[in-house]
C-alpha cells in the first residue's frame, strides 16, 4: 500500500481547512445573551467532524482500484472548459456584461461544436458560432437589459 | 381548501399563468429527455432571472419544469439507452431492451402514462398530508427542529455510496463554508475577514449553479456522451398500453407506494426510489424473471410510477416542515425566500395561495405533459437530438450572469466558478456532494435551533433527548447510522460464509 494516496491527501487537506478556520474562529466575541454558546460553536461542530473524519481516512485510507472519475484525455477537455469558466470570471470583472457575453458565447459554441463534430469544416464552425453568438447575444441583452431592467458588471475597466 | 384551490386555479388561468405553466412543462420535458441535462439545471440556471417575477406564478412554472422533467427523463433511457434524468436510470434496463428490438412505442407508452398515474395521487396525498403535518410542525420547538435536521443529514449521509466517512466530511465541510457571513443571533460578522460582500455569506444558488450546472456540463464536455444519434430511430405514435398496465396492477401500486415514501424521507430522492422498486419487482416476479432485463414491461412501470410518485412526497416535508428533501425542494423553497416567504409550518397559514399553487399548477402540467407526451410522441428522436453546441453554450452564459444577478456583485461569479472546483475536486475524491448541499442548505436552520434549543432549555443539551419527539428522530438518526455500520458488516461476513462454503 502506498502511504500517499486519495483519502490521504484527502485527510491532510481536510486538517488544513479545519486549522484556518480554527484560528480563525479564535477572534469571534462571545455572545451576550445569557446561555447562548455563541458564534463559534457552529463552526466547532465542523471543525469536530471534519477532524475526525480526517483522523479516519489517514489511519483507514480506502485502498482499492477505482476508475477514475476523468481519464488523462478527458482531464485536458475538462480543463480547457474550466480555463473557459475563469476567463469568464475574468472579462466579466475587467470588462463587464456586454463585452464578455458575446465572446464566450463565440468561444464555447466553436469549442462544442468541434466536440460534437470533430470532422466539421473550420468555415462551417466559425460561421454558425458567429450566427449563434449574435442570435443570442441579443436575445439575453433584450431580457436581461431591456425587459428585466437587470444591473450587470460593466467591467472595471471602462469605469 | 377548495377555497384555496380555486383561488390559485384563479390565478393560474390568466395568460400570463397559462404561458408560464404550458411553457414550463414543454421545456422541462425537452430537457429531461436530454441526456445530462435535467430539469434542476434549467430550474437554477433561471432562478436569477425570477427576482421581478410574480412569485406565485413562479412557481407554477417551476413546478410545470420539474413535472416535464421528471416525466421526459424516460425518452433519453428508452430511445438511447441514456437516462435523461438520475431517476430515470432503472427504466434503461428494460426500456432500452425493447429499442433494440424495434418495439420502443411499447415502453413509451406505458412510461407516458406511468407517470400521470405516479403523479397526480402523489400531488394528492401531499396536499393532506402537508396539512396534518404542518399542524403538528407548529407545535414543534427547536429541540424537535434541531434532531429533524440531524436525523434529515444522517438519513443522506446512509447514502453516500457506502462511505460513511466522506459523507460526514462533506457535512462537516459544508457547515464550516455555511458559519461565513454573520451570525444569525447576535448580528455580527462572523468569518467574514473584514469583507463587506462576504458578511452575506455565500449564497446556496450561486453554489448549485457552480456544482450542478457549470458542473455538470464540464463533465457532460469531457466525456463527450452525446456522440450517439437518434435520428434513425422512428417511433410511431402513442398506443393505449391497457392490458399492459392490468397485467402489472399490484407492481404499480407496490411501486406507486416505494416512490411516494422514498420521496418523503430527506435527501433519497427519485434515484433511490426508481432502482428499489425496480429490484423488488423484479424480485416478486418469480415466474418472469429471466425476462428481467431483456424487455420486461414491468421493469419499466416499476421505476417510472416512483419515479413521479416522489414528486408529491418530496412536497411534504419541504411545504409543511420547511426542511427541503432534496436539491429540487431546495429550489421551490429559495423562489419562495427570495419573495420574503418564510417557509415552514407557518406557511400554510400566512401563504396559503403559494402552497396551492404548487399543488394545483403540478397537476395541470401533470396533464399538459400527458397531453404532450401522447401527441407528440413522434418528435421524441428529434428532442434528444437537440444540438448540444447551441444548448451548452447558452446554459453557461445564462449560469454565469444569474451568478451575478443572485449575489449583486462579482463576488457570486467567483463563487460560482469556485462551487465548481469544489465539486470537481469532491467528485475525484468521492465525496459525495448530495450531503454537502443538504447540510448546507439545513446549516441556517440548524444553527438557530441548536442554539435557541440551548438558551431556552431547562436541563441544557439534556432537553435534546428528553424530548420524546426529539427522542425519536435521534434514535431514528443512530438506527440508520447502525444500519449503515452493522448491515455492510454482515453481508461481508455473509459473503466470507458464502465462499468458503463454495
Amino acid at each position: 500500500m502506498k502511504f500517499i494516496n486519495k483519502d490521504r491527501v484527502l485527510s491532510i487537506c481536510l486538517l488544513a481547512i479545519c486549522a484556518f478556520f480554527f484560528v480563525n474562529i479564535q477572534n469571534l466575541k462571545l455572545s451576550q445573551y445569557a446561555g447562548d454558546p455563541g458564534p463559534k460553536m457552529f463552526p466547532m461542530i465542523g471543525i469536530i467532524v471534519c477532524v475526525l473524519c480526517a483522523v479516519w481516512l489517514f489511519i483507514k485510507p480506502d485502498t482499492s482500484e477505482k476508475k477514475p472519475v476523468l481519464t488523462r484525455a478527458q482531464l485536458k477537455s475538462a480543463l480547457v472548459l474550466l480555463a473557459i469558466y475563469g476567463l469568464i470570471v475574468l472579462l466579466m470583472w475587467l470588462v463587464g456584461y456586454t463585452a464578455t457575453v458575446p465572446i464566450i458565447l463565440f468561444i464555447l459554441c466553436c469549442l462544442f461544436s468541434k466536440a460534437t463534430h470533430p470532422d466539421i469544416s473550420v468555415k462551417k464552425m466559425l460561421l454558425r458560432s458567429l450566427i449563434f453568438t449574435v442570435i443570442v447575444s441579443a436575445a439575453l441583452y433584450l431580457v436581461y437589459v431591456v425587459v428585466l431592467s437587470t444591473q450587470l458588471p460593466k467591467g472595471i475597466l471602462w469605469k | 381548501m377548495l377555497q384555496n384551490i380555486l383561488d390559485s386555479l384563479q390565478s393560474l388561468l390568466s395568460v400570463t399563468g397559462i404561458l408560464y405553466i404550458v411553457l414550463g412543462s414543454l421545456v422541462g420535458m425537452v430537457f429531461g429527455a436530454l441526456p445530462g441535462l435535467a430539469g434542476g439545471t434549467i430550474m437554477v440556471m433561471l432562478l436569477p432571472i425570477t427576482y421581478k417575477m410574480d412569485p406565485v406564478l413562479v412557481l407554477a412554472l417551476f413546478v410545470a419544469i420539474h413535472i416535464g422533467s421528471t416525466s421526459g427523463g424516460c425518452i433519453g433511457s428508452i430511445l438511447l439507452g441514456i437516462p435523461g434524468t438520475s431517476s430515470s436510470m432503472a427504466t434503461v434496463w428494460d426500456g432500452y431492451e425493447f429499442t433494440k428490438l424495434g418495439d420502443p412505442v411499447r415502453p413509451l407508452s406505458v412510461a407516458v402514462v406511468c407517470n400521470f398515474i405516479g403523479t397526480i395521487p402523489s400531488i394528492l396525498i401531499a396536499m393532506f398530508a402537508c396539512r396534518v403535518l404542518a399542524e403538528w410542525g407548529v407545535k414543534m420547538g427547536p429541540w424537535e427542529y434541531t434532531s429533524m435536521c440531524v436525523c434529515a443529514l444522517v438519513m443522506v449521509i446512509g447514502l453516500s455510496n457506502g462511505n460513511l466517512v466522506k459523507g460526514f466530511a462533506a457535512v462537516g465541510l459544508a457547515l464550516l463554508i455555511a458559519s461565513v457571513g454573520t451570525d444569525a443571533i447576535t448580528g455580527r460578522a462572523r468569518l467574514a475577514f473584514g469583507n463587506l460582500f462576504l458578511m452575506d455569506g455565500f449564497n446556496i444558488i450561486n453554489i448549485m449553479l457552480g456544482m450542478f450546472a457549470a458542473k455538470i456540463i464540464l463533465l457532460e464536455y469531457a466525456h463527450r456522451t452525446k456522440v450517439k444519434d437518434a435520428s434513425n430511430i422512428k417511433v410511431r405514435g402513442f398506443k393505449w398500453p391497457g392490458k399492459d398496465l392490468k397485467d402489472n396492477l399490484p407492481n404499480l401500486i407496490r411501486s406507486f407506494i416505494t416512490g411516494a415514501f422514498i420521496g418523503f424521507l430527506p435527501g433519497l430522492g427519485a434515484p433511490t426510489s426508481t432502482v428499489l422498486a425496480y429490484s423488488n419487482e423484479r424480485m416478486l416476479d418469480k415466474k418472469n424473471k429471466d425476462l428481467w432485463g431483456h424487455g420486461h414491461i414491468g421493469g419499466v412501470i416499476a421505476p417510472e410510477v416512483a419515479n413521479n410518485a416522489g414528486i408529491g412526497g418530496a412536497m411534504i416535508p419541504a411545504i409543511a416542515l420547511g426542511i427541503p428533501g432534496d436539491a429540487i425542494m431546495v429550489q421551490f423553497l429559495a423562489v419562495m425566500s427570495i419573495h420574503g416567504v418564510e417557509t415552514g409550518p407557518m406557511v400554510m397559514r400566512t401563504n396559503p395561495e403559494m402552497v396551492y399553487m404548487l399543488y394545483t399548477a403540478a397537476m395541470v402540467a401533470a396533464v399538459l405533459v400527458l397531453l404532450y407526451e401522447t401527441v407528440g410522441m413522434p418528435l421524441f428522436p428529434k428532442f434528444i437530438s437537440m444540438p448540444y453546441y447551441f444548448l451548452y453554450p447558452a446554459i453557461l452564459v445564462i449560469s454565469f450572469v444569474g451568478a451575478y444577478m443572485t449575489a449583486g456583485n462579482m463576488l457570486g461569479v467567483l463563487v460560482t466558478f469556485c462551487a465548481c472546483i469544489l465539486g470537481l475536486l469532491m467528485d475525484y475524491f468521492d465525496v459525495p456532494t448530495t450531503p454537502f448541499v443538504m447540510a448546507y442548505i439545513l446549516a441556517p436552520i440548524l444553527e438557530k435551533n441548536i442554539r435557541q434549543g440551548l438558551n431556552y432549555s431547562i436541563n441544557g443539551a439534556m432537553d435534546f433527548i428528553t424530548r420524546p419527539v426529539s427522542a425519536i428522530f435521534l434514535l431514528v438518526a443512530v438506527a440508520v447510522l447502525v444500519l449503515n455500520v452493522v448491515w455492510p458488516a454482515i453481508k461481508a461476513m455473509r459473503d466470507k460464509k458464502k465462499e468458503a462454503q463454495s
